[in-house]
């Protein structure tokens, strides 16, 4: 496995959820340009310069750097599985919007609250608001997943 | 040069709808998902480990899912201009999830513009155009669904 200490994420299930839940709050930070970099490596595409270049990002009118909206909206995508609903959520739609900007040594409080819980068609679904907040208390991704889980063995 | 009409914005964004090139195959690459899952954190063994993932279901090591960003920014190159407004803005993004990808599946991604219309903002003229991308892999199974909304203004 090249040396990555991997971690099973919480073994979770529909009845562990109910409508207002706020779940843990996931911190990552101070982001860095290295995040962006990480991101671009994954993503291969460097094509847009001002995410790497402060130089090249205040030419072009930025206050900075900017990290990648898909950056931040995919942190709190890969938290739905790894840290809210854990490892046997199926995710089934995701949602999010770039409504503000993170900057190198910002920090991203991935924050979620449980919206909805359901059955339908015999499936069980959570569904949960979530969002970026950065160390102003601002709102910069906004978002909702919904996704599928198992219920308990009775 | 003078800004085009409101009538000739719409035209011009509406011309826009339809399907962009031809389609895309690429491989889902072991170190493509594991560079993806270490960029993100996200230390679930189904991405690193055959083993790990069957033992939880799936075919084997398992894509995560913002890997699609791969495929967005490098199966289909396409721009466009907007004759109008300064900005163009990434502004939200719409996924659907279907069958896992699986490292060594072959996934064929399709483009299209699926909407594009002119809005009144609070400040002005808003261009908004969604384009959409759907990923199967090689069986024909739908993995995903990514709509992607720009903003001009």
């Amino acid at each position: 496995m090249l040396n990555v200490e991997t971690k099973e994420p919480p073994e979770l299930f529909f009845e562990d959820f109910s409508e207002g839940q706020e779940l843990a709050t996931v911190t990552k930070g101070p982001m860095l340009v290295g995040n962006q970099v990480r991101w671009a490596g994954a993503c291969d595409n460097y094509d847009s310069e001002w995410h790497h270049d402060e130089y090249v990002a205040k030419a072009a009118g930025l206050p900075g750097i900017i990290l990648s909206g898909p950056l931040m909206a995919s942190y709190l995508l890969t938290a739905v599985t790894t840290d809210w609903l854990g490892r046997h959520a199926r995710i089934v739609r995701f949602f999010d919007q770039n409504r503000g900007s993170t900057m190198p040594r910002d920090l991203a409080h991935l924050k979620a609250r449980v919206k909805r819980t359901y059955e339908e068609g015999g499936k069980a679904y959570v569904e949960i608001d979530c969002s970026v907040v950065n160390q102003k208390g601002e709102v910069t991704t906004p978002g909702s997943a919904l996704a599928i889980l198992p219920k308990r063995a009775r | 040069m003078s800004e085009p009409t409101d009538a000739e914005v719409e035209t011009m964004l509406t011309g826009l709808i339809g399907p962009i090139g031809e389609p895309a195959t690429m491989p889902v690459e072991w170190g493509a998902a594991r560079r993806m899952a270490l960029a993100l954190d996200n230390f679930d063994p189904i991405h690193f480990d055959k083993q790990a993932a069957i033992a939880r279901g799936y075919r084997g090591i398992v894509a995560p899912w913002p890997l699609l960003w791969s495929w967005f920014f490098n199966a289909t190159i396409y721009s466009h201009d907007f004759p109008f407004g300064k900005a163009t803005v990434h502004g939200q993004d719409d996924y659907e999830f279907h069958e896992p990808m699986i490292v060594g599946d072959d996934i064929t991604v399709h483009t299209a513009i699926t909407a594009a219309q002119l809005k009144q903002g609070r400040v002005g003229r808003l261009g908004q155009v969604v384009s959409e991308r759907r990923f199967v892999n090689q069986n024909g199974q739908l993995c995903a669904i990514l709509k992607t909304t720009l903003f001009r203004r």
